[in-house]
């Protein structure tokens, strides 16, 4: 009896210390794999967001010292967004006009960008001659430098340019000036971005789309599903994890859109403030308006937004992936 | 009867399809195919309307304005040699770190995770500053290897992997645990080989995201000898009050075309990869 | 099944291969790095002086001579532009071996990043400095009084109107100016004859009747102006008799209020609303565009694409014109006029930047050196004057041969003008410009009225300069 129990106990401490030191291993292996990683990111990311959020109570100047101003920065702020929802012209209330215009260029470009990457690479995914070929001609945008490609479509844009040519073939008449019009710079800047970007995640669907298992695509052929049903039953929701990242990535991305407004709406934000986004109002407060205090007040507004909504969608995307 | 239902629905099928491929196809190469017409031209011909698809007088001084620059050759190589430090860094680190964070269980794992996605979330100009600080107070400012420290490891990067890795079947891995393999075995003999595809789509991202970097290389490298390619065709076309746009088309097509070639050889290598580890199955 | 087995050959090579790349890379880099030797050029120039000195002065020379670096940042006009600022360089170098200058080059957004390198406390030693940013780099004490450094004659060759932006609330210099640019009335001669005119208007009266008679004879439009162009307008009000503009307080807003501004704001703003807006609605051609709608992206290819007869521009047109419409040839095609004149007199605007020196710089006596250099006559000949993109800042080289015929015609018009009003109006020029040349495009648009107009810049400007 004593012998067994000896034993037993023995077993069982040499389990547990086993465990305990394949739970010390892969914690020690963890934190090898993540370091240089965590380190660097740390560094260059949180070191620089500290420093804004303690800079958003001061007001500085650059040169001289940092004096400490409380909330005014805030205050700014708000009395921005208030006047802008009282219907104040841009030039009093920029943040809001940064803000209405981001919003509505993110619910623009997100979902097309997702739907439209998601849809071509279905297609793409076929076994069908010239696949190559399609599949190089839609990412080939992504290929570009957005600063430059941002630059010749401002020359397509233009009101004798190539895409009102285009636009004259199918409907005569409607020639807006892009870049000149209040509004429909919005919209040639959402459809630049499209353009650029759908190719891009379209590679990560197709990449995921590739490791979904053919026999699942073929009992549903059996079942006798079309090629539509089989894309809205099998394909997206076995897609999900990618389309989180598509989704999430495009949300951060969108929300934060800088290079193509600068280019495109200059960094004055065209015409009545038409092509202006928060990101552009905060490299404005930040560098021309020379106040930094209220350029990372404003940054820490447009973080919060941006971490609200990528948070808010990723709780909804389970729900409606756990149903 | 069914039989030949079923193969006109099939062909009808295979017609919208090239259909609606082509009509996107061209709508993405447009831009090019003006691009690559224009460089050709004079600007005085190709801002002229209606849009004239001929270039006459057909010109490669565009072309000759880009190559004639000194500092171009310098420039090439600078935008690879970032291209290349940014994509083994990626690569390599964050594939680590996405399968540790996948994969391995260890105190704050997700908070930590959830930390650094949040890092992508904060608008660029914020790091700005205290970055050209750290980055001038440690000597590698104008220095390439300076301004990679700031992409080395990029969150999205991690991400990416991450969510790769928790689309794999989790027997994959538990089998090999239970054979005695320890985490770092079992990702470079397991995990490695299992996250081709998502490795060329890292590397293909980042290759692009640095290949085409803007803002990073205008704010860190200050000599032109230093310079990427796109502060490089930007520094020699752009002026105060115009920018001659015929040579910077020229130029971001001459630009454009190794990653190009590239994305042709690595989508080949996408293909078989995955091929391979499908055909384990 | 086989999950074991060794890493497959190709992710292997791959690995490798990258890891490679990344060594070597590294490896390459490093070595790369040119490292300044500061000591080498000492070296000989004391192996020279052993002969003719005594070895205690020797030794006192090894320890005054160490080397210094000084740090210069500027904006780019290109490939050519950077290599003559390399070879004045290596001539500057030449000439005062104990000074070596870095150049660096800051292609866009340039001010924006001096402002972040001072926040990092590393600014350049010498940097560019727009006359519209002077002010504030001022107010902040950011520059080194240049006016301690150099004489009453050094300061005296340049054009007198060319130092005010620079000059601070105690009377010192900040900054020389490197070069400059005023506005120019461009006009097409052949579009000229063909209406039958035979010399450029007179006064601005004139402008928008030439403009009407161009449109109507040869159907092509007389006039291009940008929408907005609060600095384009400037003239027109001063010419008139409006006060200089000064934008420091919320008070000087009142500026606006004035009769003269009032008056000829509307004239200007008519000029597009009716010219253009106006005429169409009557289904007659505009006799005044702005560049988009006769699409060119600026008023530079309207005018060389001969779209329309006259724009009014700067000199940097003119290396504009030769290079991109080389056909179009000064003198037998295009010309330049001076402005036109206005009730009072005439007036034109000028654009400049200086040379500013950083106030906490380690090497101010170098720095001053340097910038003498690079704008005494010696270094705007090859920087300026050949070049061919501005004017030079200093008085004498304006008879320089090496001058293009245009810039230097000009050039000679100066004597005509009452008064030349640099492009500054306060501390926040830059900001007030854009928001008021945005109402201004409005209002030209059509989609406010022109007292709204007036008021709202009033208003912008208050909320701008509150403290």
């Amino acid at each position: 009896m004593k012998l067994t129990n000896f034993s037993l106990t023995l077993i069982k401490s040499k389990i547990s210390k086993s465990f305990e030191k394949t739970r010390q291993r892969e914690v020690l292996a963890a934190l090898t794999l993540i370091g240089v990683a965590v380190a660097l990111n740390m560094t260059f990311g949180y070191f620089a967001a500290l420093f804004a959020l303690y800079l958003s109570f001061f007001k500085w100047d650059y040169i001289g010292p940092m004096e400490f101003v409380g909330l005014r920065n805030f205050e700014i702020l708000f009395r921005e967004l208030v006047r802008g929802l009282h219907g104040a012209p841009f030039f009093l209330a920029p943040f809001y006009t940064g803000l209405r215009n981001i919003l509505l260029y993110t619910a623009i470009v997100v979902p097309a960008q997702t739907i439209l990457a998601m849809v071509l690479a279905a297609f793409a995914n076929q076994k069908i001659r010239g696949v190559q070929f399609y599949k190089v001609s839609y990412f080939l945008p992504a290929v570009t430098c957005p600063v430059i490609v941002s630059l010749i479509f401002i020359w397509l844009f233009m009101k004798n340019g190539l895409i009102n040519y285009f636009i004259q073939m199918v409907i005569p008449g409607f020639a807006p000036d892009w870049i000149n019009d209040r509004n429909y710079l919005l919209y040639a800047i959402s459809i630049v971005a499209i353009w650029g970007t759908s190719g891009h995640f379209m590679v990560s669907f197709l990449a995921a789309m590739q490791s979904i298992p053919r026999d699942i695509y073929e009992a549903a052929m059996l079942d006798g599903a079309g090629p539509i049903r089989r894309f809205i039953y099998v394909t997206v929701p076995m897609l999900k994890p990618m389309i989180v990242y598509v989704v999430v990535m495009g949300l951060i991305g969108a929300l934060q859109m800088f290079d193509l407004a600068y280019v495109m709406a200059g960094p004055s934000g065209g015409p009545g403030g038409a092509g202006y986004t928060m990101a552009l109002d905060i490299y404005r407060e930040a560098f021309l308006k020379l106040r930094p205090g209220v350029a990372a007040a404003k940054s820490l507004f447009l973080f919060t937004l941006i971490f609200i909504v990528t948070y808010v969608f990723q709780k909804r995307f389970r729900v409606i992936a756990a149903r | 009867m069914r039989v030949k239902h079923h193969k006109l629905l099939k062909s009808v099928w295979l017609l919208i399809t090239y259909i609606i491929l082509t009509l996107f196809a061209l709508v993405y190469l447009m831009p090019f195919i003006r691009s690559f017409i224009a460089s050709f031209m004079t600007w005085a011909q190709a801002s002229s309307y209606p849009p004239e698809w001929l270039p006459s007088p057909f010109t490669l001084e565009n072309y000759l304005k880009v190559l004639r620059l000194d500092l171009f050759p310098r420039w090439v190589f600078n935008t690879a040699l970032y291209a290349g430090i940014i994509v083994a860094g990626n690569v390599f680190f964050a594939t680590m770190a996405g399968y540790a964070f996948a994969r391995l269980r260890f105190p704050g794992r997700d908070a930590l995770f959830s930390a650094l996605l949040a890092l992508l979330m904060v608008p660029a100009f914020v790091t700005l500053v205290p970055s050209y600080i750290i980055v001038y107070k440690l000597g590698l400012i104008d220095n390439i290897l300076g301004l990679s420290l700031l992409s080395l490891v990029h969150v999205s990067s991690i991400f990416l992997m991450r969510q790769y890795f928790l689309s794999l079947p989790q027997d994959v891995f538990d089998a090999a645990r239970v054979d005695g393999c320890g985490p770092i075995k079992t990702f470079f003999y397991i995990g490695l080989p299992l996250a081709k595809p998502a490795l060329g789509a890292v590397a293909v991202y980042q290759f692009l995201g640095a290949w085409n970097a803007f803002l990073g290389p205008l704010v860190f490298l200050r000599s032109p000898e230093n310079f990427t390619l796109p502060v490089g065709l930007s520094f020699a076309f752009q002026r105060a009050m115009w920018t001659e746009y015929t040579p910077i088309i020229a130029g971001s097509l001459i630009a454009a075309a190794p990653t190009i070639i590239l994305f042709i050889v690595l989508n080949k290598y996408l293909i078989r990869g995955i091929v391979i580890t499908a055909g384990k199955g | 099944m086989n999950y074991y087995g060794a890493i497959s050959r190709t992710s292997a090579i791959i690995i490798a291969v990258i890891l490679i790349v990344a060594v070597g890379a590294i490896a390459f880099y490093t070595t790369q790095k040119p490292t300044p030797s500061p000591t080498t050029i000492i070296q000989t120039q004391i192996q020279t002086q052993v002969v003719t000195k005594t070895l205690v002065q020797t030794q006192t020379q090894t320890r005054i001579q160490t080397q210094v670096f000084i740090r210069f940042a500027g904006w780019s006009a290109g490939e050519t532009e950077m290599k003559n600022y390399e070879k004045i360089i290596k001539m500057f170098e030449e000439k005062n071996p104990r000074i070596k200058v870095k150049y660096e080059v800051i292609t866009q957004m340039f001010h924006e990043n001096i402002m972040a390198s001072f926040g990092a406390g590393v600014a350049p030693d010498v940097f560019y400095l727009d006359s519209a940013w002077a002010p504030i780099f001022i107010e902040k004490k950011a520059l080194l009084p240049i006016s301690d450094y150099v004489s009453e004659d050094f300061i005296n060759q340049y054009y007198s109107f060319l130092l005010k932006p620079f000059k601070g609330a105690d009377g010192k210099l900040y900054g020389l100016p490197k070069d400059w640019s005023m506005l120019i009335l461009f006009y097409n001669k052949k579009l000229f004859k063909k209406a039958g005119l035979t010399k450029p208007p007179e006064t601005w009266e004139e402008l928008e009747q030439y403009a009407k008679i161009i449109t109507d004879k040869t159907g092509v439009p007389g006039l291009a102006i940008y929408l907005g162009g609060f600095n384009r307008y400037m003239p027109v009000a001063l010419s008139n008799g409006a006060p200089e503009p000064w934008f420091s307080k919320p008070e000087d807003a009142s500026w606006f209020d004035n009769d003269v501004v009032k008056k000829t704001m509307e004239w200007y703003i008519n000029l597009y609303l009716k010219g253009k807006i106006g005429r169409e609605k009557e289904g007659l051609k505009p006799y005044v565009v702005a560049p988009q709608d006769v699409g060119a992206g600026w008023l530079g290819d309207a005018f060389g694409g001969e779209k329309v007869a006259m724009v009014i521009s700067g000199n940097w047109m003119i290396p504009f014109l030769a290079d991109q419409y080389p056909n179009l040839k000064f003198g037998v095609d295009w010309d330049i006029a001076s402005l036109p004149r206005g009730s009072v007199k005439r007036v034109t605007m000028a654009y400049t930047v200086a040379l500013a020196i950083n106030a906490k710089s380690e090497h101010p006596k170098e720095a001053v050196e340097f910038v003498k250099y690079i704008l005494g006559p010696e270094g705007q000949k090859k920087l300026v004057v050949e070049m061919g993109h501005t004017l030079p800042s200093i008085k004498a080289l304006a008879k320089d041969s090496a001058m293009w015929p245009e810039h230097a015609k000009s050039l000679s018009f100066i004597e005509k003008y009452d008064h030349v009003q640099i492009f500054l109006w306060g501390p926040k020029s830059g900001e007030l410009e854009s928001t008021i040349s945005d109402i201004m495009a409005s209002a030209m648009r059509g989609e406010i009225t022109i007292s709204k107009a007036l008021d709202s810049m009033k208003q912008a400007v208050q909320e701008m300069l509150q403290k």
